[in-house]
């Protein structure tokens, strides 16, 4: 009997074990999938920043040559949204940073082997902020520094599972270049 | 031998046991080396790119014409870039700007004639590296586990210039590395990518 109750012992403490390496071995495979999905996703915020951060820095600064001389010549908060903003192919609409704004989620694919791509959904946020040496922060009123933000989401395999554990998120200041 | 058959239930649960802990530590051992062969690729792709992004992020630095030369997309596969070259100055004070080339080469085994391959799923993908040529002269080269290479050129809105290389606002390159070891891997390719604006 005693012979008996070791051996279920014995079995069922390696069974524990063999159950704990598996999940731990699942956690490296998810761990290194995510990195591999965090640096595509990269890529492609740095992507959709350079398009939105290639348009005007305000509608007030448009056509090009137009100088703004007080910061409440800029468009007013809060800035509108979804208002139809796409990167891939823009506009008339989308033709200075802030229009970007809470866009409604656009999808950007980053390109792989034998034209196969790998999709996330691109949203941004666009805040006016003061910046004070190294520091930024989110200003209530207009100034001559925007703060663009995309945040990246991979779109869901089918049964509805993202890969990437939490959205990315990368920001990037522009400044005003017509305003004094 | 007698005390092994008088405890023939016990001697069989411990080689089960031992079974058991054994398979347990060589794929522990299988896991720890997808995972420095993943480290590696990793870090080869990093340095790679990084040092890559630093370099094209400065085209078309003190030229005044349209910064990009050439644009040449590769024979037979699809996507892949053959040649990239452009202009810029290497330093501020150089009189005339430096020609700057990107070539994809294929790797080939010791006979000089067969293309190195990596085996991801059931496929053997052809093996390239990237080589640097600065005025002709070879300046540097990726590691040599490339199995994608794309320089895309762009307009201000993200779309392809579609071969007027006059047009390009935005550069986008894209690559893929393979991973050493990769038929017992879990993540068989690496990749990497970045935009930049051209000056």
């Amino acid at each position: 009997m005693p012979q008996t109750l070791l051996a279920f012992l014995a079995m069922m403490i390696v069974t524990l074990l063999a159950i704990n390496q598996q999940q731990r071995v699942l956690r490296i495979y998810e761990s290194m999938l995510d990195d591999e999905m965090e640096v595509m996703a990269a890529g492609v915020a740095l992507q959709a920043l350079e398009i939105i951060e290639a348009q005007a820095f305000d509608s007030a600064t448009l056509p090009v040559g137009a100088t703004v001389t007080d910061p409440s010549e800029l468009t007013a908060l809060p800035f509108a949204t979804n208002n139809g903003c796409s990167l891939r192919g823009l506009n008339a609409l989308c033709d200075d940073v802030d229009d970007f704004n809470g866009m409604t989620p656009d999808t950007l694919s980053f390109s792989m082997r034998n034209g196969v791509t790998y999709a996330f959904e691109v949203t941004a946020t666009v805040d006016y902020v003061t910046t004070t040496g190294a520091s930024v922060a989110i200003s209530a009123v207009p100034t001559y520094d925007k703060q663009i933000t995309v945040i990246l989401q991979d779109v869901p395999q089918p049964g509805g599972r993202r890969l990437l554990f939490n959205p990315v998120r990368l920001t990037r200041l522009k400044s005003c270049d017509a305003c004094s | 031998m007698f005390f092994i058959y008088d405890n023939l239930a016990a001697t069989l649960v411990a080689m089960a046991v031992m079974l058991v802990l054994l398979s347990m530590q060589q794929r522990m051992r299988d896991v720890s080396i997808e995972q420095v062969g993943m480290y590696t690729a990793k870090k080869q792709s990093l340095d790679f790119g990084l040092w890559m992004r630093d370099d094209i992020a400065n085209i078309g630095l003190g030229v005044s014409g349209a910064p990009v030369v050439a644009h040449t997309p590769h024979a037979t596969l699809p996507g892949m870039t053959s040649t990239f070259t452009f202009l810029k100055k290497l330093n501020p004070s150089d009189p005339t700007p430096a020609t700057i080339s990107y070539q994809l080469e294929e790797v080939y085994e010791t006979d000089g004639v067969t293309q190195q391959t990596i085996q991801v799923d059931t496929l053997a993908v052809p093996l390239f590296e990237v080589h640097r040529y600065v005025n002709g002269t070879l300046d540097g080269k990726s590691a040599p586990y490339i199995t994608y290479f794309a320089i895309d050129l762009l307009d201000v809105n993200g779309a392809s210039v579609a071969g007027v290389l006059a047009l390009t606002q935005q550069v986008r390159m894209t690559f893929s590395m393979g991973v050493p070891y990769a038929s017992r891997s879990y993540v068989r390719e690496t990749h990497w990518g970045a935009t930049v604006q051209v000056n």
